[in-house]
């Protein structure tokens, strides 16, 4: 493989890998945050009632 | 800056009527919850129109870019590093213009706009710096150098994205997080004009704007690669910031809810001890 195609496939590589990865973290933290959101929400309810 | 003095400009501000027409669509959508729900139902036609972009830029990028004169294949490069740039740029502008709105009408999504694209802008420049190394390798004869404008001020524009985010989490209190998160965006607009501009102030390795009000200095073959992919980034930006800005409102939701347990809690100690 020739030098400048290997650093286009890095190049490329590394764009794609980073924007993925950058979705994958927010679709994440939305879902940790959805869970820690609610487990709060029913302590807060529980603690109301009480 | 003092409260007043933002209340005083936003006194002018609100004379002119295109501000009056912006603050229209902006109250239109000042509650977070309606927003949300208007932008997560429609959303999904910008991932679409990434899919479509990115496989049509690709398409283009590996069949139909022939090798440039003195840099051969290296010039697809330029495909991925050229929209980082700009995105970059924009990413830093929609900052700042969030936060001016934010200290100026105090709107509750503007924070949390500016606070979704953070990380989006950090990734692009990260991108546009690591792609642009590549580039410079193959073009210059190497992959760095602190003397040259565009790539310092591009790399204290990666530490400036990366510091908001820290400072706007640095404080207990997340109103005042927020409020000199703003400050420091408003702040650091300099060096954005040192990235748009230096190249032409200061002498340079980096060659001059691509694109300006004069025209393109990119060869037509090449123009239609470029245009698909920066639209690819541009409308994924979309798609991105409305999955983050989510995470941002059930940030704060968080916190809001986690001060009023604390206060149940204390005010249950305080009845138990009476």
């Amino acid at each position: 493989m020739n030098d400048d195609l290997f650093l286009i496939l890095v190049g490329y590589g590394v764009f794609f890998g980073a924007l993925v990865l950058l979705l994958f973290w927010t679709l994440r933290a939305q879902r940790t945050m959805r869970v820690t959101l609610s487990k709060l929400q029913s302590q807060m309810e529980k603690g109301e009632s009480e | 800056m003092s409260a007043s003095v933002w209340g005083d400009l936003r006194n002018v501000l609100e004379l002119t009527p295109n501000v009056q027409e912006f603050l229209g669509i902006m109250y239109r959508f000042a509650n977070p919850t309606r927003f949300m729900a208007f932008a997560e139902r429609w959303v999904w036609i910008a991932w679409a129109m990434t899919a479509v972009l990115l496989a049509s830029a690709l398409y283009l990028i590996v069949y139909d870019t022939p090798p440039a004169e003195l840099h051969g294949a290296m010039v697809r490069m330029l495909f991925i590093h050229v929209p980082s740039a700009w995105m970059a740029l924009f990413c830093y502008s929609m900052m700042a213009v969030s936060s001016l709105v934010s200290l100026i009408w105090r709107h509750p999504l503007a924070d949390i706009t500016a606070m979704a694209t953070a990380p989006i802008g950090a990734v692009f420049t990260a991108l546009a710096l690591f792609t642009g190394s590549l580039w410079g390798h193959e073009a210059w004869g190497t992959w760095w150098v602190w003397s040259d404008n565009r790539m310092t001020s591009t790399f204290v524009l990666l530490l400036q994205f990366i510091g908001y985010i820290l400072l706007v989490h640095a404080f207990d209190d997340p109103g005042r997080g927020r409020r000199f998160g703003a400050y420091l965006v408003i702040a650091g607009i300099v060096n954005v004009l040192i990235v748009k501009w230096g190249v032409e102030w200061f002498n340079s390795l980096h060659q001059s704007a691509s694109v300006d009000k004069d025209g393109s200095s990119i060869s037509g073959e090449y123009g239609w690669q470029l245009l698909l992919m920066t639209l690819a980034c541009q409308i994924s930006f979309v798609g991105l910031v409305v999955a983050r800005m989510r995470v941002e409102l059930d940030r704060l939701r968080i916190q809001q809810t986690a001060a009023r347990l604390r206060r149940q809690h204390l005010t249950a100690t305080f009845r138990y001890q009476d």
